[in-house]
């Protein structure tokens, strides 16, 4: 079940009165409705992959309440270890088996030995990344005794698998979303609302932005052998946004979401495209992960503390590792060497907290500098999200060759003056709001409800308009 | 929580309200503007989907216009005739084509599926009432919503445009240059006749709202079927096609050049007649209509007599 769908906007509805209305605002039936309702919503994609689900929480449910349990150490290390294993097992077979044997049968093939691997042919199951990472940051969070195991297994569940965040995050953190689960919630008017501009907004960000853009940047990368230089950059701009204003989307689509049963989950992205630098790029980008990975890796590692080198391998490693999180692909792997390379130089000279505070705020415009710095950093990250995009390395590097060749001075054969139009629309309308949560939260917050409302209603036509045939979020492949 | 749901609703309604302006808005204008007119002034008119699509070359027939489009069910095809006929008084004789697979159920779902409402509606909602369009909308709510807010779309792109040219977007005649048949007879088994009672219910009945809609022009109306291979698997429900053609259609003269005689070679499948074949049928039929067909009184009889007249130098 897609958030652009017609069965969501069914779905949602109902949930809503019935959480609001059905269960008498006890907070059992609450939690009850609504890990039913997310497990049907799962369920929507493939019910088969819904006993996987269950099986990796009823998992770290128990081993979980195993470690919280025993004083022994040695226990506590087995528990703990084997609910890693056995997450990053399902993870790794599911997500990696196929890349891992055919590297090595690639890699056994340039000695001369010729092997058939044997590989896997089921597909993914819809958010396993997320919710395993779900998982492992709670047992990680009881190792360490950060928290305590949670008793209700009901509240836990729903902790792993509330609808929102089941299929592409953000990626919650035992600490901040199992109390409001325990927490009795009640109707909040103001929340509701604003719950609802998010989604509105998020549904722009993905019909409006991602999916016009995904029609060009397809339709140029997959055929990118035809084009121009200056059209092949035209691509990668297309897929900039669209990658952005599909994730973005959903992330927005998912808080507005969790909003309206009452709930705050994580922040997820920030106008990461006003960024002055990559550090900032990536305080504002997936939020979420880049913290999980913060606090689980990168700190454990030593951070930015040590020695040069350790400096220089922590930064390698964490991004490798999110390079490889979003998939078996050597495409990501080199997409994260490069961001890693470009936070190289702010990690060694500690720069990377120059740019805390949100661009030229409370003014209008940003200043040649501000304006500058933005440029470079957007053209850096276009420039990695053509790995991102590409369909293998020799892709990439066909792409990029294209792009530096003469034709980059051409007029691009793609010119869709609307896109264009609706880029720039938008662009406008986070700049405005980029103090806010996200682009819409205070925009025309103190106008009469006829501006508010006709405004709103503006976008929602246009998402009308141009809905066409749904398409599926980017991350959900992740 | 009541202001919630209340304003809630209040929204809901407006935007309801504002999609239906456009939607009726939209739909009027391109009705007033929308051209139809063929520059030819055609005195026939071939319509249906892919079989005729691939077997009249409206290029050899002497004022004929054959606007058949593949996958296209009754429905659509009445719509689109609706305007033809409004603006082009020079039609004297419409052939569509009835054939065995236009009874199957199937044909339902080509006018609702996903993969045909999203081309087929597109292009024609501007021309289906709304309670036209109800048939849809309860068949595949999903696929109709889509469908919807994407000809919306481009209708107003149209607008902005100013293309209210629909002569170029009716369908026409396919040069098919394929040559499949002999692979595929070698994987096809014997035709097993089929008397089961399924049968398409929407596209029959907008096959009987043409034929009202050609008779209320006063224009003349001929059922047809296009020449087919003769282990076509469609022939299977050959009884329950003629049942229905006898007992719903007995007041529409029906023409079958089915067994027109053509090599494997000038088909494209079992199904459709590839440019060779279709160059032969139409120089025939070009012939046969100067021959008098329109005027004989058993027009099937003549029809076969010139079959077997001419089967040794077509073979």
């Amino acid at each position: 079940m897609l958030f652009n769908s017609l069965n969501f906007a069914i779905f949602l509805p109902i949930v809503f009165l019935l959480y609001w209305f059905g269960t008498n605002g006890k907070l059992k039936y609450q939690n009850i409705l609504l890990l039913i309702s997310s497990y049907f919503f799962y369920a929507c994609w493939d019910w088969r992959f819904l006993f996987l689900l269950m099986f990796s929480t009823l998992l770290d449910y128990f081993t979980a309440i195993k470690i919280s349990n025993t004083k022994n150490l040695n226990f506590k290390k087995t528990w703990f270890w084997l609910s890693i294993s056995i997450n990053l097992g399902f993870l790794g077979l599911f997500k990696y088996y196929n890349f891992f044997a055919e590297s090595f049968s690639i890699a056994l093939k340039n000695i001369g030995l010729h092997v058939n691997p044997w590989t896997l042919k089921v597909i993914l199951p819809v958010g396993i990344s997320f919710y395993t990472f779900h998982g492992l940051s709670y047992i990680i969070d009881i190792y360490k005794e950060r928290i305590k195991a949670e008793k209700n297994f009901i509240d836990y569940s729903l902790f792993v698998s509330f609808f929102p965040l089941l299929v592409a995050g953000p990626i919650e953190r035992a600490t901040h979303l199992l109390p409001q689960i325990q927490k009795k919630r009640s109707f909040c008017y103001a929340k509701a609302v604003d719950g609802l501009k998010q989604i509105l907004w998020g549904l722009f960000k993905k019909v409006i932005i991602a999916d016009q853009c995904a029609d060009y940047a397809n339709q140029i990368f997959n055929n990118s052998a035809n084009y121009s230089g200056s059209t092949l950059l035209l691509g990668a701009v297309f897929f900039a946004f669209q990658i952005y204003g599909d994730f973005s989307g959903y992330s927005d689509i998912a808080l507005g979401t969790a909003r309206l049963f009452g709930f705050d989950l994580l922040r997820n992205f920030a106008f990461p495209y006003f960024s002055r630098d990559i550090a900032e790029f990536w305080r504002r980008w997936h939020i979420s992960l880049s913290t999980w990975f913060r606090d689980y890796l990168y700190i454990p590692l030593g951070g930015s503390k040590g020695s040069t080198w350790q400096k220089i391998r922590n930064t390698f490693i964490i991004f490798i590792v999110s390079g490889f999180w979003h998939g078996a692909n050597w495409t990501f792997i080199v997409w994260g060497l490069l961001n890693a390379l470009y936070i190289m130089p702010s990690i060694l000279f500690k720069t990377n907290r120059t740019n805390l505070e949100i661009v030229a705020k409370g003014k209008y415009f940003p200043n040649l500098k501000d304006l500058f710095f933005i440029g470079m950093t957007f053209s850096l990250t276009v420039f990695a999200w053509i790995f991102f995009r590409a369909e293998n390395l020799g892709h990439a590097m066909q792409y990029l060759s294209q792009i530096f060749s003469k034709t980059l001075f051409s007029i691009p054969s793609k010119k869709p003056i609307y896109l264009f139009v609706l880029i720039f629309l938008f662009i406008v309308i986070e700049w405005i709001g980029r103090e806010g949560e996200y682009a819409l939260e205070n925009l025309f917050k103190n106008q009469r409800r006829v501006k508010r409302w006709s405004f709103y209603l503006f976008i929602s036509i246009l998402i009308f308009l141009f809905q066409g045939k749904q398409q599926e979020f980017i991350y959900f492949q992740f | 929580m009541k202001t919630f749901i209340k304003n809630v609703i209040i929204y809901i309604s407006l935007f309801f309200g504002l999609v239906l302006l456009i939607e009726l808005s939209t739909a009027l204008i391109i009705n007033r503007h929308a051209n139809f007119k063929f520059e030819l002034k055609p005195k026939y008119l071939v319509l249906g989907h892919s079989h005729p699509e691939c077997a009249f070359n409206d290029s050899i027939i002497y004022k004929l216009k054959n606007i058949a489009r593949s996958a296209e069910p009754y429905y659509y095809t009445y719509f689109k005739l609706k305007k033809v006929l409004e603006q082009n008084s020079s039609i004297e004789t419409i052939f569509i084509e009835y054939t065995n697979n236009q009874i199957n159920p199937e044909m339902d779902d080509w006018t609702w599926d996903d993969e045909h409402i999203s081309s087929r509606y597109v292009n024609y909602s501007p021309f289906i009432p709304l309670n036209h369009q109800f048939i849809l909308l309860l068949n595949n709510p999903t696929g109709f919503f889509n469908a919807f807010s994407y000809s919306n779309k481009s209708k107003f792109i149209n607008i902005v445009k100013e293309d209210y040219d629909y002569t170029n977007k009716l369908g026409g005649y396919l040069y098919l240059v394929r040559d499949k048949t002999d692979s595929i007879l070698k994987n096809t088994s014997k035709i097993d006749p089929k008397n089961s009672i399924t049968i398409s219910k929407t596209n029959i009945s907008y096959l009987e709202k043409t034929i009202e809609l050609i008779k209320r022009h006063k224009k003349n109306v001929f059922l047809i079927r296009s020449p087919q291979h003769p282990k076509c698997v469609d022939y299977k429900n050959e009884t329950i096609y003629k049942h229905i053609l006898f007992s719903r259609f007995n007041d529409v003269e029906y023409l079958d050049f089915s067994n027109f005689p053509l090599s494997n070679s000038e088909f494209g499948d079992l199904e459709h007649l590839n440019h060779k074949g279709a160059k032969k049928f139409s120089i025939w039929f070009n012939k046969l209509i100067k021959d008098g067909l329109l005027l004989k009184a058993n027009k099937q009889e003549f029809i076969n007599i010139n079959i077997q007249k001419n089967k040794k130098t077509i073979l």
